[in-house]
């Protein structure tokens, strides 16, 4: 990690993502005191932490492979933590009853973890974590190792629990539907550093580096040049695209997502080239149930191919077919413009 | 901004605790290693010779004190001792009164004595005279003056040694022995690990436990049974052709006989991994069945043949029970290192042939690494199982086989049972427990063989508690690099260190009075402290493997929870590697009540060892008693076994809840 900085607030859920090897899970484990950093601070509810050793903060955590301890029952897994806290036998029984019920599996306490799918064995892991009622709590993938179904009914599960809970929770996860459903906010990390922090809905729709807006959601990218801070240069088109900071001249990546350009309703005859509109040629039709996905080539674009997704009506309406011409429209708000080498 | 603080992380209870234990285990093995087998590196190093320089006399017959001569001159005039004669172990004396061939006691003759400085001294009679100054004896004290060596550090004992063709044919006849076995052994093993394996034959299960019994017992017991079959008044000596039992063709037998399980497990588990798929691309390509063996089997399973044949070398080139009792005349190494210390009370010399002997095991210690790396690379996660399909013929040729070695080991067992029964061969056949009364004869008698037990049961609960610490410790505990790995080198040492060495460098650590755990030489703690330690690698291994099948995140989990290390041990590690917590015992146990080499040099009156007395009263030609121990012995075994074989049982089914995946 180099030179991270971050604040999480009170009942948020966090979601650190970023590719295999970007620092997150070394992040987490820092905040956990498990893997302490070499240098920097780490401070919950105003004390400082950061030399403290794992016992001595106040966290929960579950791992990918949820590390319930096998020759344990269930009952005793979640009341591991519980034990040297000086609660009665009942008021623990108790607490383990109330715990099952929130993770939604009750009457399960006297089963071994083998016994259970995997997705009850994340909840116990869960259940586990939250018994102590911490401060915070740490997943590390903890959906990774489910397959898609579980994994989809899960989230809403985890977040629906945290909702409740109110715990301040971080969440590792490689996969971006995860975190953009999931996360009140997502921090993006790439080789170490933060590229983004923001709601997923600025992540998504406001990239501010370009392996931001690769990584999540696709994204159509030509190679072209900046213009003024708020136009850029593609072939003989000068098109009109958000704030940039770019010096003119210098080779960038223009950018926009598929849903984002607006094909033009009009018969197959060539328009003039006003603003942010030109025509190009179906080069590729993929036919995906409800939609196709369109792949528009013109000598402008060069080797690069802009892709389109139209629903299966408007394809009908507007007699797209392969080798057809059509026009279409970048918005200019919703076009993008980034130096290459923040991938 | 104020550049971020160097964070100094805090050290919790758990860490404070762990870095002590694991202190304390460290410590234990470079007690129970790393410093005896320095002990011995020098003391191999250290030549002790009669510096005649030093010594000067005075004589007066009479007539005045003559002028100062030294012992030097003298024997330069009188060609007295030739160099090598002065050349000595640490503990050779000299008397003075070989410098003066016309001696008399009765004489009046004076003499007087200096040394020139203190490094060696001599003795009048017992006591130590160390200063620089002249003293005057009269005749009848003279003759009670002897000088002691001088030392130091040289190759001289080196030199010694490989000059002397006795000594050094035993490196020759040693090599022999382990080559010819190895090949036998290995190819036997094969054949039977081969039949197991590939052949649905019937009686697997009891030809792989007849195959386990020479694991049982010591190994000089084949060796006792041997001189009944094939010795001077053998049952069926004819079979030798004239030829001796003692001597080469006894060592290899009986070598056979105790390596063989060895090589068998190995030789089993390579050819169980197979991969069925090769078997069927061979079919479907018309392979003939003696092709496919020579291109798929064999190939397959080289890693395995070739970690057994290194294992059996090892075994067999460091033995020493068996070449003691059968060897005859026909010097092996191990043997040489009892006879120097034992017999010529030469230490240096003996070790100087522990530092020859552990050459080869070195050697194969690490061969045997290497190619394990290569074995567990072979391994892939979509390999198919080979299940071996009925062959009428094919399955009576593989029970025919089995069965003819199944009979060589049990009427080796047999005839030693059989022996420990008969009253007097061959005189006397009538059968009796008089050889049973071993209190009436040397070697310990029947509280030698309580000693074993005892032993046996110390060495298999500390040595299982120790081994599975340091296993923990390697395993589980972060930070600490350097610590760890020098640990985990040292725990695959004893692999590579004959019993006999580590025994002798135990003498030469433990039994100097300067070393303050002096104390325990002579007692059962130094035998238990060098069993488990000569067998400390095998069940580190064990443990090892069953730590890391537990999740590796479990101490994180553990510590989130705010419950210290030790109750997660308590309650979790120790209780899912049961299993392999028993393993490791019942194979110090055992191990503990045959092994002979480790514990020759250690044991006292005090602590005499079954396993010891089985070679005293063979050498002491109590033969039959020898036999009727080293059946005690396997009983013993064979009862711990079951008992082991009981209770993991028991422990499996009670546990089978949460073991079924």
């Amino acid at each position: 990690m180099d030179d991270i900085s971050l604040e999480v607030y009170d009942g948020e859920f966090v979601c650190f993502l970023g590719p295999s090897g970007c620092g997150k899970t070394t992040f987490l484990r820092a905040i956990a005191g498990l893997d302490i950093q070499t240098s920097g601070t780490v401070h919950q509810a105003d004390t400082d932490i950061s030399a403290l050793p794992p016992s001595e903060r106040d966290f929960g955590i579950v791992f990918q492979s949820y590390a319930l301890f096998p020759n344990l029952t269930v009952e005793k897994n979640i009341a591991f933590g519980l034990e040297n806290q000086k609660l009665s036998r009942a008021d623990i029984k108790k607490r383990v009853d109330e715990l099952l019920e929130l993770v939604g599996l009750p009457e399960q306490e006297k089963k071994y973890p083998s016994q259970l799918s995997g997705g009850q064995q994340q909840r116990i892991a869960l259940a586990r974590a939250i018994a102590t009622s911490p401060g915070l709590l740490l997943l590390d993938e903890p959906l990774s190792a489910l397959d898609a179904k579980v994994r989809a009914y899960l989230r809403l599960e985890v977040k629906a629990l945290q909702r409740k809970l109110a715990v301040t929770t971080i969440m590792v996860t490689h996969d971006q539907e995860e975190a953009l459903t999931m996360a009140d906010r997502i921090v993006v990390m790439n080789q170490g550093v933060i590229d983004q922090i923001g709601t997923p809905t600025e992540i998504y729709r406001e990239p501010k580096t370009l392996f931001v807006a690769n990584f999540i959601g696709t994204m159509n990218h030509v190679n072209g040049h900046a213009a003024t801070p708020d136009s850029a240069r593609l072939g003989s088109l000068e098109l009109a695209c958000c704030k940039h900071d770019l010096a003119p001249g210098q080779p960038a990546v223009i950018s926009i997502r598929p849903e984002d350009i607006v094909p033009i309703d009009r018969i197959a005859a060539p328009v003039a080239q006003t603003g942010n509109r030109f025509n190009v040629t179906v080069k590729k039709m993929e036919f995906l149930g409800s939609f196709w996905r369109i792949h528009l080539g013109d000598e402008q674009l060069g080797n690069s191919q802009l892709v389109i997704d139209l629903s299966v009506n408007a394809v009908i309406r507007m007699n797209t077919s392969v080798g057809k011409k059509m026009s279409i429209e970048l918005p200019s708000d919703r076009l993008m413009v980034f130096n290459p080498a923040t991938n | 901004m104020s550049p971020a603080p160097i964070i100094r992380p805090k050290t919790s209870n758990d860490d404070r605790l762990m870095a002590g234990f694991m202190i304390v285990i460290a410590v234990y093995l470079f007690i129970a290693l790393a410093f005896p087998l320095y002990a011995m590196l020098s003391k191999s190093f250290t030549t002790a010779a009669f510096d005649l320089n030093k010594f000067e006399f005075q004589v007066n017959k009479g007539d005045g004190w003559s002028e100062t001569i030294s012992a030097f001159q003298i024997n330069e005039t009188l060609k007295l001792l030739k160099p090598e004669e002065l050349m000595t172990s640490s503990d050779g004396r000299l008397y003075a009164t070989t410098f003066f061939p016309d001696f008399s006691f009765r004489s009046k003759t004076e003499y007087r004595l200096r040394q020139l400085d203190r490094n060696g001294s001599f003795l009048v009679g017992s006591t130590r005279v160390a200063d620089t100054d002249w003293h005057t004896y009269k005749a009848n004290k003279f003759r009670r003056i002897v000088f002691r060596p001088s030392k130091s550090t040289g190759l001289d004992n080196y030199i010694t040694y490989f000059s002397t063709p006795a000594l050094f044919r035993s490196i020759q006849n040693s090599f022999f022995i382990s080559i010819l076995t190895t090949l036998i052994t290995v190819s036997i093993a094969f054949g039977f690990a081969y039949a197991l394996n590939r052949s649905t034959m019937r009686f697997k299960g009891l030809f792989r436990i007849i195959a386990m019994i020479p694991i049982l017992v010591p190994s000089l017991l084949p060796g006792i049974a041997l001189v009944y079959l094939f010795g001077n008044q053998g049952m069926i000596k004819g079979l030798l052709f004239g030829h001796e039992i003692y001597g080469p063709i006894g060592i290899v037998l009986g070598s056979i006989f105790f390596t063989f399980p060895h090589a068998l497990i190995i030789i089993t588990t390579a050819l169980a991994i197979s991969d069925a798929r090769l078997y069927e691309a061979a079919i479907s390509l018309r392979a003939s069945a003696w092709k496919t063996f020579w291109t798929v089997t064999i190939p397959g399973a080289r890693y395995g043949l070739i970690s057994a044949s290194i294992v059996v070398f090892n075994l067999v080139i460091t033995d020493f029970g068996l070449p003691k009792v059968i060897g005859g005349q026909y010097n092996m190494l191990a043997v040489d290192i009892y006879k120097q210390v034992i017999g010529q009370q030469n230490f240096e010399m003996g070790a100087v042939v522990s530092m020859v002997l552990l050459v080869p095991a070195m050697m194969a210690f690490v061969l045997d690494r290497y190619v394990q790396k290569r074995q567990v690379a072979q391994l892939s996660s979509r390999s198919v199982p080979y299940e071996p399909k009925p062959n009428r013929k094919f399955d009576a040729t593989c029970l025919s086989y089995c069965s003819v070695v199944a009979l060589f080991i049990l009427s080796l067992i047999i005839v030693c049972q059989y022996a420990a029964l008969v009253k007097l061969w061959p005189y006397n056949l009538n059968l009796g427990l008089g050889n049973y009364d071993f209190n009436v004869m040397d070697g310990g008698g029947w509280a030698s063989y309580g000693n074993s037990i005892q032993m046996a049961l110390l060495t298999a609960f500390v040595g299982t508690v120790v081994v599975f610490s340091g296993a923990y410790m390697v395993e589980k505990i972060n930070g600490f690099l350097i610590t760890r790995s020098s640990f985990q080198f040292l725990a695959m040492l004893p692999m590579a260190i004959p019993g006999m060495v580590l025994g002798l460098a135990y003498i030469f650590f433990f039994n100097d009075p300067a070393n303050p755990l002096n104390p325990i030489y002579g007692t059962m703690v130094i035998l238990v402290v060098c069993t488990v330690t000569h067998f400390y690698t095998v069940s580190h291994l064990t443990a090892v493997t069953a730590l890391k099948q537990m999740d590796r995140e479990f101490e994180a989990v553990a510590s989130s929870l705010k419950q210290p290390f030790y109750k997660l041990v308590a309650k979790v590690t120790v209780p899912v590697c049961m299993p392999s917590i028993l393993d490791i015992s019942i194979y110090l146990f055992v191990n503990a009540m045959t092994t002979v080499s480790a514990v020759i040099f250690l044991y006292s009156p005090d602590t005499a060892l079954a396993s010891v007395a089985v070679m005293n009263m063979d050498d002491a030609g109590d033969v039959a008693p020898a036999a009727a121990m080293g059946m005690m012995i396997f009983y013993t075994n064979v009862a711990a076994r079951l008992i082991h074989i009981f209770v993991t049982r028991k422990l499996l089914v009670r546990t089978q809840a949460w073991r079924t995946r």
